[in-house]
């Protein structure tokens, strides 16, 4: 099974029992009918509740980066000059079993190179391969025919940051998916997900939810800090590493900070999310 | 009694499932057995006590093979046999089976799965209504759950029971905290509770400073994905304790038993 065939069925899963609303969804059916009934139909995907949690905070996880994304165009002294543009990758990363690795490196350092003036990415994908839950995981998810096959090089958050910084995102933030949900996401939105439906084993959706890590970056060529990124970790448990923000010291350089960066990035910072 | 209960241990010991009529006899009889129980169930030491086992059959019979055999040695379960798993159904008419024969030496406690509701929703109905094709036997079942006994106490000083102390929503602690624990303990003069419903990785947890709660956990690499070991609490006759801890079984957990399709992770 492919794995944008699997995103996209545990998406209408999701969506059938009210976790969020894709707004778009009625574009391809009759918009007439609301696309939460539709999806309820007979033949619609369904997943056990804690994918269905895991799913819309995947959802909910893209949407803080795109809001962050639009408070750091705004941000910008050049801000309304050219129209932002948003490209969703999406779960086709996945699909190929070869050269992925190759593929989805040379994309992440493409783009950065590429980048004349800001840009910024967002990814969501498994982390921790090698505890046993992780062992079972990457065998099982890999038996279904979708290996994962980034995981292995880079099994820590500390290692999609070096990754991301390797890629040559100056600026790198990375959260697991269980202190974004808990800590980082708005209160409401966990609550109207964690209300959806119920769960009978807490410590398994806590395990479940550590082996996902969200990971954000971002540059801007016109205010590109000197020297090397320092690294610090905050309270909260997201890493930040770069230019600086809010929540983390320069290291000294006294180089000038840019806004878009602090902006997108600061979403993690400890003085409180947006 | 008329159960013919050496020959179903050693049929579903195989991993069948007895004939729809002889599930109600079964059912009937532990009933009766389980009407002149207590509500918290005074029990003897030496005792093994164990925890959720989720329709996890021949991890269960692994559990037996490391903390010995009924009636050599006793058992108390806390709850939670069926559900998750896919034997459910042969987990539960196994142990139904074990208290029949050798009453004294097994005590069953009542899970939160054990409830019409919940096991409508997380597998034992659609498990009995796909091997019987009806839904008879998950009314049976649910009918012994009705009269399985909320705790037991060992010795007088051991409490063994359901889940009764909250967690906290954000995953990070416990809304009892151990000063109450230990203070229940001291008015009740018990030296310990042992619960489970709580995924532990490494089977088994003492949840504070003084060993006044432990979690037991016995259901190894539980739904087939977490990887974790199950254990269970052995206490001699003097109360002496001892942690047996046991990994998932081949046969439980090969992908023949298991559909690949339905582990459900999310990309």
């Amino acid at each position: 099974m492919a794995t944008n065939d699997e995103a996209a069925a545990c998406k209408m899963a999701a969506m059938a029992k009210g976790y969020f609303h894709d707004p778009f969804l009625s574009t391809f059916v009759d918009p007439v009918i609301p696309s939460s009934l539709v999806l309820a139909l007979p033949g619609t995907p369904q997943r056990t509740a804690d994918v269905n949690r895991g799913t819309a905070i995947r959802v909910a996880g893209v949407d803080a980066a795109v809001a962050a994304f639009r408070r750091a165009v705004d941000a910008l002294p050049s801000a309304g000059s050219r129209p932002p543009q948003v490209l969703a990758l999406g779960a086709g990363f996945d699909t190929r079993p070869f050269a992925l690795r190759d593929v989805r490196a040379r994309l992440l350092a493409g783009m950065a190179a590429a980048a004349a003036g800001c840009l910024a990415v967002v990814n969501f994908e498994q982390i921790r391969p090698d505890d046993a839950f992780g062992v079972r995981m990457v065998a099982q998810v890999a038996a279904r025919g979708c290996p994962l096959l980034g995981l292995p090089a880079y099994p820590e958050l500390v290692d999609q940051m070096r990754r991301f910084r390797a890629a040559g995102w100056g600026s790198v933030e990375a959260v697991d998916a269980h202190t974004f949900f808990y800590r980082y996401l708005p209160p409401d939105r966990r609550e109207h997900i964690l209300s959806r439906e119920r769960l009978d084993n807490e410590g398994e959706w806590h395990l479940f939810l550590r082996h996902y890590a969200l990971v954000r970056g971002a540059l801007d060529r016109q205010h590109e800090a000197a020297g090397p990124p320092t690294r610090r970790r905050c309270r909260g448990g997201a890493l930040h590493g770069g230019a600086p923000g809010k929540a983390v010291a320069d290291g000294g350089h006294g180089k000038r900070v840019s806004p878009f960066v602090t902006t997108f990035l600061t979403f993690f910072a400890d003085e409180g999310s947006a | 009694m008329g159960l013919d209960l050496d020959n179903w241990i050693e049929k579903v010991r195989r991993g069948e499932h007895l004939a729809e009529w002889d599930l109600k006899q079964l059912c009937d009889y532990v009933k009766e057995l389980l009407i002149e129980e207590s509500n918290v169930q005074p029990v003897r030491s030496p005792v093994t006590v164990c925890g959720d086992i989720h329709g996890q059959f021949h991890d269960l019979l692994e559990l037996f093979r490391t903390g010995g055999d009924v009636p050599s040695t006793n058992y108390i379960f806390m709850g939670d046999f069926v559900d998750r798993g896919y034997n459910s159904l042969e987990t539960f008419t196994l142990l139904l089976c074990l208290k029949a024969r050798w009453p004294s030496h097994m005590t069953l406690l009542r899970g939160n799965h054990e409830s019409r509701q919940i096991t409508q929703v997380y597998g034992f109905y659609d498990e009995c209504q796909r091997k019987y094709g009806t839904a008879n036997a998950w009314k049976y079942c649910c009918e012994v759950f009705d009269y399985l006994t909320i705790a037991a106490l060992i010795d007088g000083v051991v409490l063994c029971e359901v889940e009764t102390w909250a967690v906290s929503p954000r995953g990070a602690g416990w809304l009892f905290g151990s000063r109450v624990t230990a203070e229940f303990n001291e008015i009740n003069r018990l030296d310990l509770i042992c619960r489970a419903h709580q995924l532990v990785q490494e089977g088994y947890k003492y949840m504070f400073e003084g060993d006044t709660i432990v979690t037991v956990w016995s259901a190894p690499n539980y739904c087939y994905r977490c990887g974790n070991v199950a254990a269970i609490m052995s206490f001699d006759d003097k109360l002496n304790r001892e942690f047996k801890i046991f990994k998932e079984d081949a046969v439980e957990h090969s992908s023949a038993t298991v559909p690949k399709s339905q582990i459900p992770y999310f990309l």
